[in-house]
């Protein structure tokens, strides 16, 4: 699919077929109204840089599980949606959405099965004052994950549940940069337009403020720098189990875990995650081949083992490729919208100097790869059937550097811990905010940064782990 | 029989070790009773099983070490001593506070004199016991730490180091202890306890058995005595059958993942594939009275009627504090894992301005942060000293605590009350937003 401005080619890698609905072409600027049947959905783009409004004329409707208000227009731009109807809908769809169609063929039966299967753990956990479903959400590249999360995240908001939503795909973020590793417990209403919603800002927010606990991981890929990834889903797992625990309504909801799809491709490391948050359903999405390999790692004739269920969820005909310039424009707005806020609340974070000095900046250093044999702990006897062993110790280093060049227009994680401790507290520490560095002045050795707090930088370790990449034109 | 034999067979049966089962745990520490001769081996393969296992079984394997050190005592004591602090510190980082609390009680009991024995020392060694106690102090005192001044949720300033004890404390000290090697101790004559006190439960403040509200189980399947009959099979062990407790009655089964509810679902992958448009009305027709703004339903229930009148308030609000705010927005600060732990999200129906009891002792006296960023370092005019500026969740804003503003100044509330409100008993002279509280010593603010 293109982007505009970008290429200007032919839709074509999209999987939308032009010929299947009402709506059939991508239509010039203006109005049109799209009726859709009971239990059909209307797929749209929107593309950055055009955007798309669309307004519940009359019966429901639903973007990934949050339902539309009656009569009033969502504006939708770098979107790939779909809105459902259960029971039919009028939909007016104002301006020119990349292609648009209308389907039944849609996966709506099962999420909505799940949701329900989970609501009754739910109702069980909440009369013996126990935990609720802790659910973990497998596939592989666009297959829909993040869609189903929302979903079942926006079903159980609909139910009065307060379910802690779990971000372990460093490629986007939730309510934070990308690179991050989140979670979030989410008690209002998802925000139909921007996401999820925005994290807390300084003033009144329309759609209620969601707080996420945020992990800077700084690579691109799960496996990116090994040993990082599981040490911070470790601390995640760490946090998140102690707010369901000692949060009565979020632990009677459970939690929602969204992972990277190329988490899809190492089923050893699928079971360590589930271990770490107690995972009791896996739902893994696409090809029977990834759910058997999963449903291998949870054997059921194990009696004895708290049962993790393995369910196979169909890939939705409405999952479209996302190019890798559509996502670099996706995680670029999400930048910029973390500094800047959204259309409906913009923000102005401050710009100020800070001389190299007043700040100690350490690089994550992925490069060195640990050969296996480091990985692997040394307790040789472990055999194969241990399903526990030790996951592998970070070898992620930290690596103090002065500013450089090389800083420019970079993101970097404002950590809570202090420069002085110790690089693994470092590493594993969560992050207070994000500043942008817009200039890097050598000569007079100072930085020019954007934050969005004002006042001195506080005296805290800043860390830059490579990703997410520049953004050139932030601040202009 | 050597070593690695009997260290192979005792971690198969520690594995298969899923419960608090009385019955289990001491046969296991019948087996390790009687082969002290490999107690080194066998004190290694537990230690590296409660570290490695789920969270949910470390407990049942924590009691084993409890067992041992407690009915065997040496050389078990003193191998599983060298290690304790990190076996017992990592398993506390890593389950539910359930647990926790399970575990303190277990620990509390080492360090009394063992039950039934004339010897009054403890059951373990001072020198061992008291860094986890030191630790687990240090983490109690956050636990209990008065917050009344306190916001239920600071902005991660700085916190002074006595405060700033959390799991980031705990990690490090367990990582400035981690190489450990494993010395064998001095030969010390055994003196097995007499048999039949192996199996009187503790009579001490016996770790209660806990229901794993977190974690549902299944029974253990495998009867204690099928395992102690494998175990004899392979030679480990010359119990008796007779002596073997009959097996108990599985600990109540605690409600496992049901595979169907009211829904009619199980989680199989046929039945989420049926059709259901019966379910569906749950999501949308019973609760018809919707919000015409946001969309969000409500129960055509007077209670549903009263929630949304609050949110429509709420709605009203915001709007109103959105068209009078005259000043630009920013992001606000991510909080710290502790404080994200301990934060509660209000849905938008909810109270406001809170007016519970509990909640408004808690929450004290606040004013929303000077949304001029020239007033944001303001110290109070009495004491001088900076505000502490926390996330307000229900107000959704920042604001300071323990401050309040009159006549254009700020002042933390604890000054103002000393220096205009008398006593401090009653607070009179207090200008509150919330309330404010009653009967707080109005001297903590001020340092002389």
């Amino acid at each position: 699919m293109s982007i505009p401005g970008l290429s200007g080619g032919p839709p074509g890698l999209s999987e939308f077929d032009p010929g299947q609905g009402e709506d059939a072409s991508p239509v010039e600027l203006s109005v049109r109204t799209h009726s859709s049947g009971p239990e059909t959905e209307y797929r749209f783009e929107a593309s950055f840089t055009s955007p798309v409004s669309i307004k519940l004329l009359s019966g429901s409707a639903e973007l990934f599980g949050t339902e539309l208000a009656p009569q009033v227009a969502y504006t939708f731009a770098g979107t790939k949606a779909a809105i459902f109807t259960w029971d039919g809908a009028a939909l007016e769809v104002t301006g020119s959405p990349q292609s648009a169609h209308g389907t039944g063929d849609t996966s709506m039966n099962q999420a909505a099965n799940i949701h329900f299967a989970l609501e009754d753990l739910r109702v069980a956990a909440e009369q013996r004052h126990g935990q609720g479903p802790r659910v973990m959400v497998v596939g592989p590249e666009n297959s829909g994950k993040t869609s189903l999360v929302k979903i079942l995240a926006g079903y159980s908001l609909k139910m009065g549940r307060q379910p802690v939503v779990v971000n372990l795909d460093p490629s986007q973020g939730l309510l934070s940069m990308p690179g991050a590793l989140t979670a979030t417990t989410m008690a209002t209403v998802v925000d139909m337009e921007e996401g999820w919603g925005s994290s807390p800002i300084s003033g009144p927010s329309a759609v209620p403020v969601k707080m996420p606990l945020v992990f800077h991981y700084g690579c691109q890929k799960a496996g990116g720098s090994l040993g990082l990834y599981e040490q911070l889903t470790r601390r995640l797992g760490w946090a998140v189990g102690t707010r369901l625990d000692e949060d009565r309504d979020a632990g009677s909801s459970g939690c929602l875990i969204d992972t990277p799809g190329s988490l899809a491709g190492d089923h050893a490391l699928i079971k360590r995650v589930a271990s770490v948050f107690s995972v009791d359903i896996v739902l893994a999405i696409g090809p029977e081949a990834l759910y058997n390999d999963i449903k291998a790692q949870f054997p059921d004739n194990v009696p004895e083992e708290k049962p993790v269920h393995v369910l196979q969820l169909d890939k939705s005909s409405g999952c479209v490729d996302r190019t890798d310039a559509y996502m670099k424009q996706f995680r670029q707005n999400q930048i910029r919208q973390y500094f800047f806020g959204h259309p409906g609340m913009s923000l102005s974070p401050f710009t100020q100097f800070v001389g190299f000095n007043e700040i100690t900046i350490f690089r994550i250093n992925e490069d060195q790869q640990p050969s296996t044999t480091d990985l692997i702990s040394d307790d040789s006897e472990d055999d194969d059937e241990d399903d526990y062993e030790p996951a592998p110790v970070s070898t992620a280093k930290l690596e103090r550097i002065t500013p450089s060049l090389m800083l420019q227009n970079i993101v970097l994680a404002v950590t809570h811990a202090n420069p002085t401790d110790n690089t693994d507290n470092i590493l594993a520490s969560s992050v207070l905010w994000y500043i942008y560095v817009a200039e890097v002045d050598e000569s007079k050795s100072r930085l020019k940064i954007i934050s969005p707090i004002s006042g001195r930088l506080p005296m805290k370790a800043l860390v830059f782990g490579g990703w997410p990449e520049g953004v050139p034109d932030l601040a202009a | 029989m050597d070593s690695s034999e009997i260290a192979e067979d005792f971690r198969d049966a520690l594995e298969d070790l899923k419960s608090n089962s009385k019955a289990e745990i001491d046969n296991l520490t019948v087996i390790a009773k009687e082969n002290t001769a490999h107690a080194q081996a066998l004190c290694k393969v537990l230690e590296q099983h409660i570290k490695t296992t789920r969270p949910e079984w470390k407990l049942p394997a924590l009691l084993v070490l409890d067992s041992l050190v407690r009915h065997i005592g040496p050389p078990y004591s003193t191998y599983l001593g060298q290690n304790l602090f990190q076996t017992f510190m990592n398993a506390y980082t890593q389950v539910t506070n359930a647990t926790r609390r399970d575990m303190e009680a277990v620990f509390r009991t080492w360090k009394q004199p063992r039950t039934g024995s004339r010897d009054t020392s403890p059951v373990l060694a001072h020198e061992i016991t008291f860094r986890i106690e030191n630790a687990l102090d240090k983490i109690g005192a956050l636990n209990q730490q008065p917050r009344t001044a306190t916001p239920p949720m600071p902005l991660p300033l700085p916190l002074p180091p006595q405060n700033s004890v959390s799991a980031a404390y705990l990690l490090k000290e367990l990582q400035s202890h981690t190489p450990q090697t494993f010395t064998p101790p001095p030969p010390r004559i055994f003196t097995p306890p007499p048999l039949p006190q192996i199996f009187t439960p503790p009579p001490q403040p016996a770790p209660t058995i806990p229901t794993f509200p977190s974690q549902p189980m299944a029974a253990p399947i495998v009867p204690p005595s099928a395992l102690l009959a494998a175990l004899r099979q392979a030679g480990l062990s010359s119990l008796p059958v007779s002596a073997v407790p009959a097996t108990p009655a599985p600990p109540a089964l605690a409600p496992a993942l049901l595979p169907t509810g009211p829904s009619g679902i199980s989680l199989t992958n046929e039945s989420i594939r049926v059709r259901r448009p019966h379910l569906i009305a749950q999501l949308y027709q019973h609760n018809p009275n919707q919000c015409k703004q946001c969309g969000r339903r409500f129960p055509s229930t007077t209670a549903g009627s009263d929630a949304k009148l609050k949110h429509l308030d709420w709605h009203f609000s915001v709007k109103t504090r959105i068209s009078d705010n005259t000043t630009v927005n920013h992001r606000s600060a991510y909080l710290d894992e502790i404080e994200w732990t301990q934060l509660r999200e209000s849905s938008d129906d909810a109270e406001r301005p809170l007016n519970t009891a509990e909640e408004t002792q808690k929450e004290d006296v606040w004013v929303p942060m000077p949304s001029n960023s020239a007033l944001h370092n303001v110290p109070c005019s009495i004491c001088m000293e900076k505000f502490v500026t926390v996330w307000h969740a229900t107000a959704q804003q920042p604001v300071w605590m323990d401050a309040v503003l009159v006549g254009g100044k700020y002042y933390h509330a604890s000054c103002y009350e000393e220096v205009h409100g008398g006593s401090g008993s009653g607070g009179r002279g207090l200008p509150v937003r919330n309330g404010g509280r009653s009967g707080e010593p109005a001297f903590k603010k001020r340092k002389f």
